[in-house]
This record gives structure tokens, sequence and C-alpha cells, in this order.
């Protein structure tokens, strides 16, 4: 039922901002889910933004060491398809 | 009417929560009161270690919990026991805490009277993960008995931990696990993590995480002091 915590969040979303652009319908709502998907790393030794080892793992694919997760769990709403 | 048209909005779904958490952890840096949530699969040993952790502390600290299950009860009996203040959370069927139910049950409680406040997530290795409660260290716990790959299998809610815990360390032995893989798959799912070792029934390690609180409070305190 986390996904139904999810979808009020979409609403509420929708909601807020379709008023914000004076929508008066909402025809499409473009999501980004990453999920730890495509992740990547900020890591210590390279001094950079690397992608991560294959999943799950948060080393670094260059050298290794251990990064801190950058990019990978984004769970947000990218935008409207609006008629105003 | 206009043709249909693309606005980029780019803002987290779980926005609200976020807002809310933060909101709470500013109550409870106000208060002084130090927050600490646990989540783990159900079984893993969370209401045994807050049993522990509650009856020890209550010694020296003003110590309250939150626990949180689908249905009954039983787990916020279980930790009244220890004399501290203990609030069941029924969440239907809901598989997480949020922050908006952390909010709810510490209403009517004077924060600044709690030194340590426990909240005990719905048993479930996937659904807490993206839900920011206001809490200060976040533990996960993963028990002996689950295996040395739950890391790998549920990264997301190790990597989203601030502490590790191995619990049911006293069944090492009967369960055969492999610690050493287990803390390696540990470390690559969120490297860098703390990661402790207890048993909660015979009481090893346990004095060395109820440290880690007591100087996560110290440290909140001096920073408060300063600024």
């Amino acid at each position: 039922m986390h996904e139904l915590s999810i979808a009020m969040g979409i609403i509420e979303g929708v909601l807020e901002e379709a008023e914000r652009h004076g929508a008066k319908h909402v025809e499409a709502v473009h999501v980004r889910l990453g999920r730890l998907s495509g992740v990547v790393v900020l890591c210590p030794l390279c001094r950079a933004e690397r992608p991560a080892q294959s999943f799950p793992s948060l080393l670094c694919a260059d050298c290794g060491s251990p990064g801190r997760l950058i990019h990978g769990q984004e769970l947000e709403i990218r935008g409207l398809e609006i008629a105003t | 009417m206009n043709e249909p048209r693309l606005v980029e909005v780019r803002r987290k779904i779980l926005k609200q929560n976020d807002l809310l958490a933060r909101s709470l952890r500013g109550r409870f840096r106000d208060a002084g009161t130090c927050v600490i949530s646990l989540v783990s699969s159900p079984g893993a040993g969370k209401t045994t270690l807050l049993e522990y952790l509650l009856a020890d502390l209550r010694r020296d600290y003003r110590v309250a919990a939150l626990v949180g299950d689908l249905a009954t009860e039983h787990d916020a009996a279980r930790l009244a026991r220890s004399g501290a203040a203990v609030r069941q959370i029924i969440t239907g069927t809901v598989c997480h805490l949020d922050a908006s139910m952390v909010e709810r049950a510490i209403a009517d409680w004077p924060l600044a009277e709690l030194d340590f406040l426990f909240i005990e997530n719905v048993g479930n290795l996937v659904c807490p993960s993206g839900f920011d409660l206001g809490e200060d260290l976040r533990l996960v716990l993963v028990s002996t008995p689950e295996g040395e790959d739950k890391p790998q299998k549920y990264p997301t809610i190790f990597n989203t931990a601030d502490i590790a815990i191995i619990t049911k360390l006293d069944l090492t032995q009967a369960t055969g696990i492999d610690l050493q893989a287990l803390t390696a798959n540990i470390a690559s799912a969120r490297p860098g993590i703390r990661i402790l070792k207890v048993a909660a029934r015979t009481g090893e390690g346990m004095n060395d995480l109820k440290q880690v609180f007591v100087s996560e409070r110290e440290t909140q305190a001096t920073h408060a002091g300063v600024t």
C-alpha cells in the first residue's frame, strides 16, 4: 500500500502545480522514478561523479572505492501537459 | 481552449512528507529530543531490541516510543512493561509510517520532557525507505537468520539508514550465517555505514549501541548550545 501514498503524492502535486500554471485540464503527467537504477555516486578518490558498479553496489565503477549516492532514487513529477 | 502544452515541474512526489518531516525535526531539535527510528523486516528483533533499550536508558534518561503495525497493540503492550511512555500507531492497510502519523501520535506529548524518542516502523524492508519521519538516526536491523544477502536484495532501505545493526548474534552458530559476507554486503549497499552486532537476549553489544545514542544526543546538545 506504499503505492497509495505515492499516488496521493502525485495527485496533491499535480493539483497544486496545475493551479499554479492556470490549467483548465491536465492531459498527462510525466513522472520520473529512479528506484536505484542508473545510479551515480560521488567518488571521493576520483573526486567526481561516477557511475556505480553493477546494481545494487554503490562502489565507484572506475576505482572501486565507496561512493555517496547522488542520482538514482528520484521520485518526482517532471512535468504536466496542460490546457489553459 | 488552446492545444495542450508541456510545463516543466520537477517536484518531489513525497514533497508534503518531506516538508512535514523537516518541521518535525525542527520541533525535536528545539525540545532537545533525540529521535531514533528502527526499520527492518518483520521478526528481525526491533521490539526485543527496544524492550532492552527502553529499560536500560530509562535509568538515566526520559524515554518514550512509538510503534507502528498494521494491526494490534501487542508491541506497545510489550514495550510499555519497561515503564516508558509508549504509543501504538495502527496503520490499517498502510505498510509504512509517514511524518503525519508521527505528528498525530506525539500531538499531546510534551517533547521538552523527553530525552529520547524511539520510532519503531512497520516491519518492512521496502516501503519505509522513502518516508522521512524527522528522525536524527535511522537504524536498519538485519537478523542472523535472514541470511547474508538482504542488503543486496533491499539496497534502498540500507541506503537511507545511518546505522546498521546485525541482531540475534546469539544465533550465529545455529543459522550458519557468514557474518563477514553480511558485513561486506551492508557496506556495499551503504558505503561507510557504521555496523554494530548485538544480541538483545544476552545483552551482547547492547552497551555499545546505547553509547551511540548517548553520544548522538550529546553532539546535538553541544550544537544547540553553540547556535
